[in-house]
């Protein structure tokens, strides 16, 4: 008898956990070893052993930092995202951290068992329609040039506009504190804004950050000289 | 004994809609006559069976608004649980002046779920989520609607 894969289950919806874990009960592969919402993720994971972590990331994507998380404080558990946000900056968000997957909500059970399996197996899935998306975006970003892998060619194109105005307050030396009473928004909100520009830029920390903004900002300046 | 309330499901994520059905098992009193997954499937199985109550879990939230409209002209009979991803003010305000009965947000749980239905089958507002509640004191007009 082949071992079953051992899941994990976060979501901060009971109703759609209860769905996924009657879905994945009729299947004798799976077995659902302990669900919970997103706040409690890591501690579920200290005591049950799991193959694969199921993690709602929420629709303004700040599940992604318990994926990053959690895929350093277990690197043997594969981190799938099933999300009701099909924003491509959430998916890229997730693969970076180290998501193996990244699964629409509105997924229907066959195709949920069939995803699960093959993230098992060691290949990545991403809900189709999501993934070939992606791509086009892809293609299309490499002939401008601005969609580069290389974090240190990267333009801010991508960046949100409030990601844009946590990263001038940031390169400008002002702390979370500092940048929340100017934006009038909670300190948590600027640490949420933060964490996923840094993800976004591939960089691990402000002064990261900045020095990326400066290098990108000199080079700007050097290109507008010659042009 | 009572005659069950018959429920129609359409919620756009399938798995959602299995963890509903299982936990309006819990209840004698309600049956899931039928479910769908899109707005075209609220319009054809509300105008199709007669439903006492629509729960209704539309992806884009204006569109559940306007099915929800849609369905009051269509079945005024047809009571109309719209579900509803976050808890934005606008969004309920709209739901309600649209002629639905109430919005519930996504992480109810079973007992929350069958405790809304009930009231509002009872043709009162459902007290689901605090957040709602509280705006519906300050919204007194959404309830003059009714």
């Amino acid at each position: 008898v082949a071992k079953r894969i051992r899941i994990c289950l976060v979501d901060d919806h009971p109703i759609f956990r209860e769905g996924v874990a009657q879905a994945l009960r009729d299947s004798s592969d799976f077995n659902v070893v302990a669900e919970g919402v997103t706040a409690d993720a890591l501690g579920m994971l200290g005591d049950a052993v799991a193959d694969i972590l199921l993690l709602e990331i929420g629709m303004s994507g700040n599940g992604i930092e318990v994926a990053r998380a959690i895929r350093q404080a277990h690197p043997g558990v594969k981190v799938v995202v099933l999300s009701a946000s099909d924003d491509h900056e959430h998916v890229i968000g997730a693969l970076r951290v180290g998501a193996q997957g990244y699964i629409l909500k509105n997924v229907g059970r066959s195709d949920l068992v069939h995803a699960l399996k093959s993230i098992h197996r060691g290949e990545y899935y991403i809900t189709p329609a999501l993934a070939s998306r992606l791509l086009s975006r892809l293609v299309t970003h490499a002939r401008g040039g601005t969609f580069s892998a290389n974090s240190e060619r990267r333009g801010r194109a991508d960046l949100t506009c409030r990601e844009r105005e946590v990263l001038s307050y940031l390169s400008e030396g002002l702390s979370n504190r500092e940048i929340a009473v100017k934006l009038g928004i909670s300190i948590k909100t600027i640490k949420q804004h933060t964490m996923l520009l840094f993800s976004k830029m591939g960089v691990r920390n402000r002064i990261e950050a900045i020095v990326a903004v400066r290098k990108s900002d000199h080079s700007q300046a050097n290109g507008a000289l010659r042009a | 004994v009572g005659k069950r309330i018959r429920i129609g499901l359409v919620d756009y994520q399938p798995i959602f809609r299995r963890g509903v059905v299982l936990a309006l098992k819990a209840s004698a009193n309600l049956t899931v006559v039928t479910e769908g997954g899109t707005a075209a499937d609220a319009l054809r199985i509300a105008s199709r069976s007669a439903l006492d109550i629509l729960l209704l879990g539309v992806e884009i939230p204006d569109h559940a608004i306007a099915t929800s409209w849609a369905i009051r002209q269509l079945k005024p009979e047809t009571k109309i649980l719209i579900v509803v991803a976050e808890g934005d003010n606008r969004l309920v305000v709209d739901a309600l002046r649209s002629g639905a009965h109430g919005c519930i947000l996504r992480d109810f749980e079973g007992a929350e779920l069958i405790r809304a239905i009930e009231l509002i089958h009872r043709r009162r507002f459902p007290i689901a989520p605090a957040r709602t509640s509280r705006l519906l004191s300050n919204n007194s007009q959404a309830f003059l609607l009714h």
